[in-house]
């Protein structure tokens, strides 16, 4: 025999399923725009029926049920499309740092104008060839001069541009390894939360949002392996194309990168090297290859491959096409020709000798007497302009010059049509994600309304029982 | 597919961002009147462009260098041409003193017209364009010619050193005379210099000597003749210089064209670029705009 308030209860079950399904909805809404949120729904279901059916037992025509209750907030998110986004994260990372770092180079060289280099060198030889129309001519030596001032200025002004964006390379570098270190910190902390969370039978959906926007952003960082275990932690291992290092483990322990041993001292390589809470060494992982098609994903690698693009540390590394090797080669063999050409018959070096593109500058005897410019060979160094140079691979300087600033125009081309091919990719993908997890607020609306109206329902059945159980109380004993 | 109201938005600011991009880009293109504007935005072009500019700038020098070549040969002409002149004065004064017919003192006087030849001519070989002495080889800042007061005899104090000129890609062309060699050097074939005929003649003139005279007038068709061929060499130069310059300048012409083909902008077409940039670009703000406006809350009590 079932109870007399039975029925209560069950409007109770519904009043308590409908303000917890609010709930819920009112949580989407305020989290529409939280970034990594996934939208929640609250799962209904019937609460276990009064009796369970027994051959033996006949009491009632049936089972009777019990009401509702939110059984579950369940978190709707497809960890397929999660994988491909984290995948796409770290094409897109890569190319947007890389061309964020050439297009800062790119900027270094005003090409085509009148105002590049390439002017600049070009009117340096016309005032030799000026020279030479008028070889004694104290004010044509005073142009020459000034024209090789200005060459030498305009040198050390793009070397020292390129080195600070190097050097602006290796600080960034060393801020995304720290932001790794950060992550795999709250990363452990989140394994840990969630693990005693799930232990309880709970499911902390917040917490694993919280936990799959790190895993993005990391994925962004650098390459890493992601397995999730089914207490809900994840065992983070960061790896390139051969080797994985473990970061976080599903236990909660994680291992640091050691952010002040990044660069190798001799080869200038990154080397990314991790060590756990009580500094043992773990592994390490190479980042750096020295080649042109060098890709690994994630923007750590983007930006390190820029800065191996400008050069190696002392540029002499395999990778000779870096823009600040090209640079020096170019200034040093201007000053080479040009001071052979020039230190005869008694008179100076006309540049610094043995200068680069670093220190390059007018020796100190033309700085300080404008006559020791050498009239009589004018003519000589006005024609190296067109000579061909077998230390620049058998180019004029000029030629060199424009093969330079052309392989960085490329250079940045391809990495902008790159970016925005990994961009494009990686907002669909995005899109799609949103499409399953995004809240929708026409959706979440209608949904409150639903439950406002399954509240109101609940509580009718209750005035109804209510009026029931006053007539049965209060009415019937009257005489 | 399940649209969310973020997705929206967030394909609003893409779409803005990108339509505002193309917008900067096509503006760009139109108000600097170029269109490749840094070195990604067309690498093999920038290269080309920075190649015919480079050519642009050698023609230009080169011009110079010509134009300045061409003063220093144009003034060895106009100077040989007035050493000419001398030297047929010179040659009408000999036959004048070789007819036999004149007296000693009539003799002395065509002798002292000699000397002032003599010294017409040191002036001549002392011609300064710009306050270059042109006959001196390198050593330009100094006479180069000198006669002794005393002796009357003159001396060179330049040097054989060429004055060269770069008119093209790997071409020098030597724009003096060397002044010894014209004035002081025989022509060959036992015959003496400019300088020693004119001193030869005077003396004969001065001595009342017919026959010496007349040796000398002999001297002195070699010596015109001498004279003659430094013009031609000095002409030659000159006109291979003026079919550079005629050259160089037909090609600076196209250059330019070929720069201009290059690095600026159609304008007609990045105008029409630019309207159609602004076009989708206000239709992206206005859909947008719409989009955003309504929800389901509009429609709530």
């Amino acid at each position: 025999m079932i109870s007399t308030f039975f029925g209560i209860e069950i409007a109770r079950r519904g009043l308590m399923a409908g303000r917890n399904a609010m709930d819920v909805t009112a949580h989407n809404l305020a989290n529409a725009s939280t970034e990594g949120y996934t939208r929640q729904d609250p799962v209904f279901s019937a609460t276990d029926p009064y009796t369970l059916p027994n051959l033996a037992q006949r009491l009632l025509p049936g089972q009777l049920g019990t009401g509702t209750e939110v059984a579950q907030i369940r978190r709707i998110r497809d960890a397929l499309l999660d994988g491909q986004v984290r995948y796409a994260k770290g094409g897109d990372g890569f190319w947007q740092a890389r061309q964020d770092a050439l297009q800062r180079v790119e900027a270094v060289f005003p090409e085509p104008s009148e105002v590049g280099l390439g002017s600049v060198l070009a009117r340096f030889f016309d005032a030799w060839h000026e020279l030479n129309n008028n070889p004694s001519d104290p004010g044509l030596k005073a142009v020459v001069k000034e024209a090789g001032e200005e060459l030498a200025v305009n040198f050390r002004h793009i070397y020292r541009q390129l080195s600070e964006i190097r050097k602006s390379q290796e600080d960034l570098i060393k801020l995304k390894a720290q932001r790794i270190n950060e992550i795999a910190g709250e990363l452990g902390d989140l394994n840990k939360s969630i693990e005693r969370i799930v232990a309880n039978g709970n499911q902390p959906n917040d917490l694993l949002d919280k936990r799959d926007l790190l895993l993005d952003e990391l994925t962004e960082i650098i390459q890493v392996e992601v397995k999730f275990q089914d207490n809900g932690t994840v065992d983070v291992k960061i790896s390139n194309s051969t080797t994985g290092v473990q970061l976080v483990s599903a236990t909660g322990d994680f291992n640091h990168i050691d952010l002040n041993d990044l660069f190798d001292p001799t080869t200038d390589k990154l080397t990314l090297k991790i060590f756990d809470s009580l500094n043992n060494p773990v592994g390490n992982v190479d980042i750096t290859d020295d080649t042109v098609a060098f890709k690994l994903p994630g923007s750590l690698a983007g930006a390190e491959s820029a800065r191996w693009r400008i050069a190696s540390k002392d540029g002499s590394g395999s990778l000779n096409g870096g823009y600040i090797y090209k640079l020096n080669e170019l200034a040093k063999n201007i000053v080479y020709y040009v001071n052979t050409e020039h230190e005869v018959s008694g008179y100076p070096d006309f540049f610094l000798d043995g200068a680069d593109a670093s220190n390059i500058d007018l020796s100190t005897e033309i700085k300080n007497d404008v006559n020791k410019v050498n009239g009589e060979k004018a003519l000589q160094i006005a024609q190296l302009r067109e000579g061909l140079i077998p230390e620049l691979d058998g180019n004029t300087f000029e030629a060199y010059y424009r093969g330079l600033v052309s392989g960085i125009g490329t250079d940045a081309q391809g990495s902008s049509h790159q970016a925005g091919t990994a961009r494009a990719v990686l907002q669909q993908l995005e899109n799609l994600r949103q499409s399953v997890s995004g809240v929708s607020l026409d959706e979440e609306l209608t949904r409150l309304t639903q439950f406002q109206y399954a509240y109101q329902a609940s509580a009718r059945v209750m005035t109804v029982l209510d009026s029931m159980l006053d007539t049965l109380i209060n009415r019937m004993g009257v005489l | 597919m399940r649209i969310t109201h973020n997705m929206i938005g967030a394909h609003l600011i893409n779409a803005i961002q990108l339509n505002l991009e193309g917008l900067v880009r096509s503006q760009e293109r139109m108000s600097t009147g170029k269109k490749v504007n840094r070195p990604s935005d067309d690498p093999s072009g920038t290269s080309q462009i920075m190649s015919v500019m480079s050519d642009l700038d050698s023609t230009r020098q080169y011009l110079r260098n010509v134009d300045d070549g061409l003063s220093w040969l144009n003034q060895a002409d106009a100077a040989m041409g007035n050493a000419t002149s001398l030297l047929q004065q010179a040659r009408q004064i000999a036959v004048q003193g070789a007819n036999g017919t004149l007296t000693q003192e009539d003799m002395k006087l065509l002798a002292q017209q000699i000397d002032n030849i003599i010294d017409g001519m040191v002036d001549v070989g002392n011609t300064s364009l710009g306050g270059k002495y042109i006959f001196a080889g390198s050593n330009v800042g100094t006479r180069p010619f000198e006669r002794n007061p005393l002796t009357g005899q003159v001396v060179f104090n330049g040097n054989n050193d060429k004055i060269e000129r770069a008119v093209f890609y790997g071409s020098v062309v030597q724009v003096n005379t060397d002044g010894q060699e014209l004035f002081l050097a025989s022509p060959g074939g036992g015959a003496p210099s400019i300088f020693d005929t004119l001193s030869h003649l005077y003396n004969a003139l001065d001595s009342g000597d017919y026959a010496e005279v007349d040796n000398a007038l002999g001297e002195l068709d070699v010596s015109l003749d001498w004279l003659m061929q430094h013009r031609v060499t000095t002409g030659s130069r000159t006109t291979r210089l003026e079919n550079l310059q005629t050259q160089m300048k037909d090609n600076g012409v196209r250059m330019t064209g070929v720069l201009s083909n290059l690095q600026d902008s159609d304008i007609a077409r990045a105008t029409i670029e630019f309207q159609q940039k602004q076009l989708s670009y206000q239709a992206a703000l206005s859909a947008g705009a719409r989009m955003l406006q309504t929800s389901l809350l509009d429609y709530l009590r």
